[in-house]
C-alpha cells in the first residue's frame, strides 16, 4: 500500500509519460547495438493528421493518418523528410486510397525531400466526405540511405469543407531513431 | 433614372431655356377613367431675369395652353420641331416676376408607336414614366436640374391601386360612381414625376413600409414577399449611411411586359419589369437594392454635370446597392456583387471597346453601360478601401443633404473635408482613363534571419495605374495576416516578415478593385509559388463559376481560378493544374 509521500512522484511520472514522446520500439538495453525505433511527438488533440512509420530493417513505411478531421471537401499537406537520409520509393498506385470519393482528384507528387498530397472533391455541389478517424489517407515507403536519426513531418496542412470554411488540424511527426541502410 | 442621352442631345437648348424661367411648383389632375388621358397642369413659373418664352418637351397628347388665362399656342422648337416646343409668354415676364401656365391634355397616348418606355395606358393599367420627349405628360426641365414640389391628383376606377407623387397618399376619396380620387403630394423637391395605377394585388412589408403591387403567380407573389421584406430591410441601411428617405411609404411597382426595363427608381417609387418578379427572379434582391439606391442618387442628390450622370447615379447606385446588401446578408454578398460588375466590365465588352467613365463623350459610346455602371460602381469600392469606410460613408452623405450639389468635384472636395485625402489622382486614373490593372503575381517565403519568414511578393502589373493591392495571406496555424503593398505600373518586389510561410495568398479577395490577378506560376492559384493539392482544392471550390452571357449575372466567374482561360470553371480546370502539380 502506498504511502501519501509515495504517490505524489508516482502520479508525476505518469503524466509525465503522457506528455513525452512515445517510442513504438523501446531501445534495447544493449550499448552496442541501439535497436532502430521511432519517436511520435507528443499526440495532439482534436483534428490532426499523423505520421506513423514503421521500421522494416532499410526500409519505413510510412502511414500519413487522419484523426478526426470529419466531413472534408479537400485537403493538401506536405511530408517533408531529409532527403539525405532517405529516398522515397516510387509510390504504388494505391499510395492514397480513395476517402474523397472514387472519383476525386489526388494529388501525390515527390520532390527532394518533400512530397505534396492530397486532393479534392470536384464539385461543392458533391458535399464533403466524411472521413473517419484513423483513416489512412497516404501510405509510402522509404529507403535509409544513412545510418542516422531521420525525421518526418507533415507541414503545410490545409483541409477545406464544401462552403470553403477551413478546419484547424494539427500535425503529429515522428523521429526515426537509429535506422540503418 | 432619367436619360442623360436626352440630357446630351439638349443640353444647348437647356442652357438657354434655364436662364429664363424656373419652375417651382407642378399641381397635376389626371382622370384615368376612360380611354382617353385627361390631364390637367397648373405649373407655377418665377422668371429669372427677363423672360420671353419657356421650352418644353412637346406633350404627347393634344394640349390647350393658357398663361394666367390667356389662351396660347405652342409652337415647335425651331432645331428640334418633334421632340420640343416653345411657348411664348403673352407679355415678357420680368425679373421674379411669377406665372401660372396651363396645360390641359386630352386624348389617348399613343404609347406603342412613341417608345416603348414612354407609357401605358389601357384598362388594366396606367403607367406614365417621367415625363421627357417620348411622353411629355407635365412640365420636365430640359435637363439641367429644375426640381418643383408637386401634387397629383388621380381620377381612377374603384379597383385599381393608384401611385403618384412621393410617399403614401395624402387622402383616397370614394367618389360613389364606381371611382375614387387619390391625392399625393410631392413634398420633396423633385424634377421627374410618376404615375401607376393598377388592378393588382396589393403586398405589404412587415413593417408596413413598403408595398408591393403585383399580377402574377405563386413565384411572382413569393418574390414580391421577398421583395417588399428586403426594402423595408434596405431603408434603415442607407438611412443610416447617407440620409432618412423623406417619404413616408416605398412602393414597388410590377409593370406589364412592354417595358423593357428592369428597374426605375424614383424617391421610393420603384418600378420592376415584371419577369423580374418571375423568370429573371435572380435580379430580384440586386434590381430592389439597386432602385430603391436611386432614391439617394439620382433624386436626393442629382448629377449637375451631365457626362457625369451616369458614374453618380447609376455607378453610386450600384455601389450602395452592395454595400447596403453586404450589410444585411454578409460581406460574401458584396464581394459578389462587386465582382460580378467588375468582371462584366473586364470580359464582357463587345470588340473590348472601352471608354473612360467621365469622358465627355461617353453617351454615345457603345460600352457607356460597361465604364459608367459597372466600372464606375467597382471604383467607388476602391475609393471607399482608399479614404475609409467611415470618412467616405460621411462624404458622400453630405452629397445626399438638401441643397448640396452632386458631382466628380464635390465629391472629390467632401472627401478631402471628412479624410484629408485627395481623391483627384484616382478619380483621374480610374475614371479619366479607359482599362485596369492586370496583375501577375507570385510570393516565395524564405527563413528570416531574425525568425519567421519573409515572404517576398513579386508583382508585374500592365496598365498604367498605380494602386495599393490588399493582400489576405493564410498562415498554416490558421493566422490570417492582411497586408497591403503600393503597386506601381511594371515589376515591383514587396517583402512581408511573417511568422510562418502562408499556405495560401489572395490579392484583392474582397473585389475592391477593377483588376486581373493571373498567377505567375501557372495553375498556382493559392500564389505561393507553388502548384500543390491547395491549388486544386481553391480550383474546385469554384467549380460551376462561369463567364456569364447575360448582363447582371453572378456567374461566380473569377478569372484566377479559370486555369485554361475557357470561361468556365470546371474538371478541365482541374485536370490543367493536375498536370501542373506533376
Amino acid at each position: 500500500m502506498s504511502t501519501p509521500f509515495s504517490r505524489v512522484p508516482a502520479l508525476g511520472l505518469l503524466l509525465l509519460a503522457a506528455c513525452a514522446p512515445t517510442a513504438s520500439n523501446p531501445p534495447a538495453n544493449s550499448p552496442t547495438e541501439p535497436t532502430p525505433h521511432v519517436v511520435t511527438d507528443p499526440a495532439v488533440t482534436g483534428a490532426a493528421l499523423r505520421v506513423e512509420p514503421v521500421i522494416d530493417g532499410s526500409s519505413v513505411t510510412v502511414r500519413l493518418v487522419a484523426q478526426q478531421l470529419g466531413h472534408v471537401f479537400g485537403l493538401s499537406y506536405h511530408l517533408r523528410y531529409d532527403a539525405t537520409r532517405l529516398e522515397l520509393e516510387a509510390p504504388s498506385a494505391d499510395a492514397q486510397p480513395g476517402v474523397l470519393g472514387p472519383d476525386a482528384f489526388m494529388v501525390l507528387r515527390p520532390g527532394a525531400g518533400d512530397v505534396a498530397l492530397g486532393g479534392t472533391r470536384r464539385d461543392p455541389r458533391q458535399g464533403e466526405a466524411e472521413i473517419a478517424d484513423g483513416t489512412t489517407l497516404a501510405t509510402l515507403r522509404f529507403r535509409v540511405l544513412q545510418a542516422r536519426s531521420a525525421r518526418l513531418d507533415v507541414e503545410r496542412v490545409m483541409v477545406r469543407r464544401a462552403d470553403g470554411a477551413f478546419t484547424t488540424v494539427g500535425v503529429q511527426g515522428a523521429l526515426l531513431e537509429e535506422v540503418r541502410p | 433614372m432619367k436619360s442623360t442621352l436626352l440630357t446630351m442631345t439638349f443640353l444647348l437648348v437647356t442652357a438657354l431655356a434655364h436662364a429664363g424661367a424656373d419652375v417651382t411648383q407642378q399641381d397635376i389632375t389626371a382622370d384615368i377613367t376612360g380611354t382617353a388621358l385627361v390631364l390637367d397642369v397648373q405649373i407655377q413659373v418665377q422668371s429669372v431675369g427677363d423672360t420671353t418664352s419657356l421650352v418644353m418637351f412637346r406633350p404627347t397628347l393634344p394640349t390647350e395652353v393658357d398663361v394666367d388665362g390667356t389662351a396660347v399656342t405652342l409652337t415647335p422648337h425651331p432645331e428640334y420641331p418633334a421632340q420640343l416646343s416653345v411657348l411664348t409668354f403673352p407679355t415678357p415676364l420680368t425679373d421674379g416676376q411669377e406665372a401660372t401656365v396651363h396645360l390641359a391634355m386630352n386624348g389617348v397616348p399613343a404609347c406603342g408607336s412613341v417608345g416603348s418606355l414612354a407609357c401605358l395606358h389601357n384598362a388594366t393599367e396606367t403607367v406614365l414614366l417621367p415625363s421627357g420627349v417620348d411622353m411629355a405628360w407635365h412640365y420636365t426641365g430640359l435637363f439641367d436640374v429644375d426640381t418643383f414640389l408637386a401634387s397629383v391628383t388621380v381620377k381612377a376606377p374603384t379597383g385599381k391601386h393608384v401611385v403618384a407623387g412621393q410617399g403614401a397618399p395624402a387622402s383616397v376619396v370614394d367618389n360613389g360612381d364606381d371611382t375614387r380620387t387619390w391625392t399625393f403630394q410631392a413634398a420633396v423637391p423633385t424634377e421627374s414625376l410618376t404615375l401607376y395605377a393598377r388592378a393588382a394585388d396589393e403586398m405589404r412589408s412587415p413593417g408596413n413600409k413598403v408595398v408591393g403591387y403585383l399580377v402574377g403567380n405563386t413565384r411572382a407573389h413569393e418574390n414580391m414577399t421577398r421583395a417588399v421584406s428586403l426594402a423595408e430591410d434596405l431603408l434603415p441601411v442607407y438611412g443610416a449611411l447617407f440620409r432618412e428617405l423623406p417619404v413616408d411609404e416605398v412602393h414597388l411597382m410590377m409593370v406589364s411586359p412592354g417595358f423593357p426595363f428592369g428597374g426605375m427608381g424614383l424617391l421610393g417609387n420603384i418600378f420592376m419589369g415584371d419577369y423580374i418578379l418571375d423568370t429573371h427572379d435572380y435580379l430580384l434582391e440586386q434590381g430592389v437594392a439597386h432602385e430603391l439606391g436611386h432614391s439617394w442618387w439620382g433624386n436626393l442628390a442629382r448629377a449637375v454635370v451631365p457626362e457625369e450622370g451616369l458614374v453618380l447615379q447609376e455607378g453610386l447606385a450600384e455601389y450602395s446597392a452592395w454595400r447596403a446588401l453586404g450589410q444585411l446578408q454578409g460581406d460574401d454578398v458584396r464581394t459578389s456583387g462587386v465582382r460580378m460588375n467588375a468582371v462584366w466590365y473586364m470580359f464582357r465588352r463587345p470588340q473590348n471597346r472601352d471608354v473612360a467613365p467621365l469622358d465627355p463623350d461617353i453617351q454615345s459610346s457603345s460600352v457607356a453601360i460597361f465604364a459608367g455602371y459597372h466600372k464606375a460602381s467597382t471604383v467607388f469600392r476602391t475609393f471607399e478601401e482608399i479614404v475609409g469606410e467611415e470618412a467616405f460613408t460621411r462624404a458622400l452623405s453630405a452629397l445626399t443633404q438638401p441643397g448640396a450639389t452632386l458631382s466628380i468635384t464635390s465629391l472629390v472636395d467632401e472627401v478631402a473635408r471628412t479624410s484629408g485625402t485627395d481623391l483627384t489622382p484616382e478619380v483621374d486614373q480610374w475614371l479619366r482613363h479607359t482599362g485596369y490593372p492586370a496583375v501577375v503575381l507570385t510570393t516565395h517565403s524564405a527563413p528570416s534571419a531574425t525568425g519567421g519568414v519573409d515572404v517576398t511578393v513579386e508583382v508585374d502589373s500592365r496598365g498604367a495605374f498605380t494602386f495599393t493591392l490588399p493582400l489576405e495571406l493564410r498562415l498554416p496555424d490558421g493566422t490570417v495576416i492582411h497586408e497591403t503593398v503600393l503597386v506601381p505600373e511594371d515589376i515591383s518586389t514587396h517583402t512581408l516578415h511573417l511568422p510562418a510561410a502562408p499556405l495560401l495568398v489572395q490579392a484583392d479577395p474582397r473585389w475592391t478593385l477593377v483588376r486581373d490577378v493571373d498567377p505567375l506560376v501557372f495553375a498556382d492559384v493559392t500564389l505561393d509559388g507553388a502548384v500543390d493539392a491547395a491549388d486544386l482544392v481553391e480550383i474546385a471550390l469554384r467549380s460551376g463559376g462561369h463567364l456569364p452571357e447575360t448582363r447582371r449575372e453572378d456567374g461566380r466567374y473569377d478569372p484566377l481560378y479559370d486555369v485554361n482561360e475557357d470561361e468556365t470553371i470546371d474538371e478541365l480546370d482541374l485536370e490543367d493544374a493536375l498536370a501542373a502539380v506533376r
